[in-house]
């Protein structure tokens, strides 16, 4: 459990604060959504969880322990994350190099190194591509290639900032098939940092943030609801949203739903 | 100002063991004051594509017509700066080249360059800053102070400020909000209409390439596929699911209906459109 109490933080050169208040506990295993527009305060957050902003105000619980300088370093080895840019994240020069850098680097035995980085790559569907070069694959290819790298430390919580924003919609899909299978098999906490509304529907819970605070969070069809609080959050309704708004009763609905109910 | 490829031949290092060809004998025009899209999967040649129309490529065989301007295989680089100045490009994450110590010298960076004198930079500079709604107040501010959509904004002002006759935008809208997005894609609709300016979008987003464009060009590993309406390419679903790109959000939900018997006048082009006639035919049929 990571628990967020009365987080707050300006950064050096802004009038308004960053974060303004934030109180927020995401359960064990739980795959959350963090949605919001640019600036409202999402990557602020993970930046702060992940240690590399520190002076804030309030607190911060991982697992029944105050998050401190001191052990900041200790507690952050279970954290793992995936960024936006796929171009950005690579440091091998096959697709198992780079997934087993991590590992190499904690002095790993080489057995069991080659067994997690198979089973990483396995479940991202990508292990027929374990000798290619990161850099001439697909971008969908080269964020589960890089969701592996973060998998095969067997972190309890896995963070996506923004992981699928340059994609294309066959990426997109990619990534989140790979990320529901991942949220099947294991109990691994899921942190998904995202500006677009259609990608929340698979996870289990949802915080909407605007302009630093967290205007509403609950499970998913409960956020979908609330429509008028959604579009005055800066977010844009998805496609389907938009149209069961306009011209049916504006629930949330799965596209075929959509066409049904026309 | 037209555009026209003369059999285009583009070969990445030619004569050597990594030899690759990226455009195979394209021969294409763009026409003045026209909003177009170029289409294709990754690695269909769109990039070189582009880069060969101002100058950054240059071609392998055949020629590239900008005007009065030709750009061959081994065209001087004088040439090949005044083709520059007419294509403006907006590549990705354009606000990552903002290097100047204020927003308003780094959009005058560009027209100076050209040879604008500081007073006539200066002028252009802030006419363009105003039209992408950057207020004076921010002009004498550094550059990286400003919020992300804010940079992005200057840096297109930048290109702007040279007063190409073309515009090129490469996956502009990449790594936005989905709101600033919109804004974004509006933005250069107005600037396409209002400047009369011929646009090139490049992008997979088949939303916006139906929505905004005019006219679309299909490429498929190298090769120039189709060239037409955006309407009626990009309706043509067997052409979009050969090619594997994605049928416009739209077009989808009109032939699905179209399957239940739900025959709109016609196919809309965005969703206030579609919203119209879904409900003129909803009128029509009411018992």
């Amino acid at each position: 459990m990571i628990e967020f109490k009365n987080l707050t933080f300006k950064y050096r050169a802004a009038d308004e604060n960053a974060l303004d208040h934030i109180s927020l506990s995401l359960k064990q295993g739980q795959w959350t959504s963090v949605i919001g527009h640019n600036g409202s305060g999402k990557s602020t957050l993970v930046k702060i969880l992940m240690g590399v902003l520190t002076s804030y105000e309030g607190e911060i619980v991982v697992g029944g322990e105050t998050l401190t300088e001191e052990n900041l370093l200790s507690l952050r080895k279970n954290f793992a994350i995936v960024f936006q840019n796929p171009d950005n994240q690579f440091v091998g020069s096959t697709v198992e190099d780079d997934v087993a850098f991590g590992l190499e680097n904690n002095g790993v035995e080489r057995e069991e190194m080659v067994e997690r980085v198979e089973a990483a790559l396995d479940t991202v569907n990508m292990l027929d591509f374990r000798t290619h070069e990161p850099s001439r694959l697909s971008g969908g290819q080269k964020q589960r290639v890089a969701i592996a790298g973060a998998l095969v430390m067997n972190p309890d919580v896995l963070i996506l900032d923004e992981a699928t924003s340059m994609l294309d919609p066959k990426g997109k899909r990619e990534v989140l098939e790979s990320l529901k299978r991942i949220h099947g098999m294991k109990e691994t906490t899921i942190i998904y940092i995202t500006h677009d509304l259609a990608e929340i529907d698979i996870s289990d819970y949802a915080v909407v943030m605007k302009d630093g605070q967290v205007i509403s969070q609950g499970d998913v069809e409960d956020i979908y609801k609330d429509i008028d609080a959604l579009e005055s959050s800066r977010l844009v309704l998805p496609f389907t949203m938009a149209m069961s708004k306009a011209l049916s009763d504006g629930s949330y609905m799965s596209y075929d739903e959509l066409v049904a109910r026309l | 100002m037209n555009i026209q490829l003369e059999n285009l031949v583009s070969i990445y290092h030619e004569n050597t063991p990594f030899e690759h060809l990226a455009l195979n004998n394209i021969s294409a025009e763009f026409k003045e004051n026209t909003y177009y899209g170029i289409i294709g999967h990754t690695g269909s040649g769109k990039s070189t594509l582009i880069q060969n129309l101002n100058g950054l490529l240059l071609p392998s065989y055949g020629r590239v017509r900008i005007g009065d301007i030709t750009l061959k295989r081994k065209t001087k680089q004088r040439t090949i700066h005044r083709a520059k100045q007419r294509v403006g490009m907006v590549f990705q994450f354009p606000e990552h080249q903002l290097f100047e110590e204020t927003v308003i010298k780094d959009v005058m960076f560009g027209p100076k360059n050209m040879g604008m004198s500081d007073e006539e930079a200066r002028e252009k500079s802030a006419y363009y800053l105003k039209l992408l709604n950057i207020q004076e107040s921010l002009f004498e501010k550094a550059p990286f102070d400003l919020s992300g959509g804010q940079m992005r904004k200057v840096a297109i002002a930048g290109i702007l400020a040279m007063e190409p006759k073309m515009l090129i935008l490469d996956e502009p809208t990449a790594g936005l909000d989905p709101l600033s997005h919109i804004e974004t894609m509006q933005l250069f609709q107005k600037i396409q209409q209002d400047m009369g300016m011929t646009v090139i979008l490049v992008t997979h987003d088949m939303n916006d390439v139906y929505e905004y464009t005019e006219e679309v060009k299909l490429l498929n590993k190298g090769n120039m596929i189709r060239q037409g309406k955006t309407e009626a390419l990009l309706t043509n679903k067997v052409l979009l699911e050969q090619y594997n790109l994605e049928v416009p959000d739209i077009v989808r939900l009109t032939f699905d209906l179209e399957r239940k018997g739900i025959q709109l006048a016609k196919t809309p082009r965005d969703r206030t459109e579609f919203i119209k006639l879904y409900r003129e035919w909803r009128d029509a049929h009411a018992e």
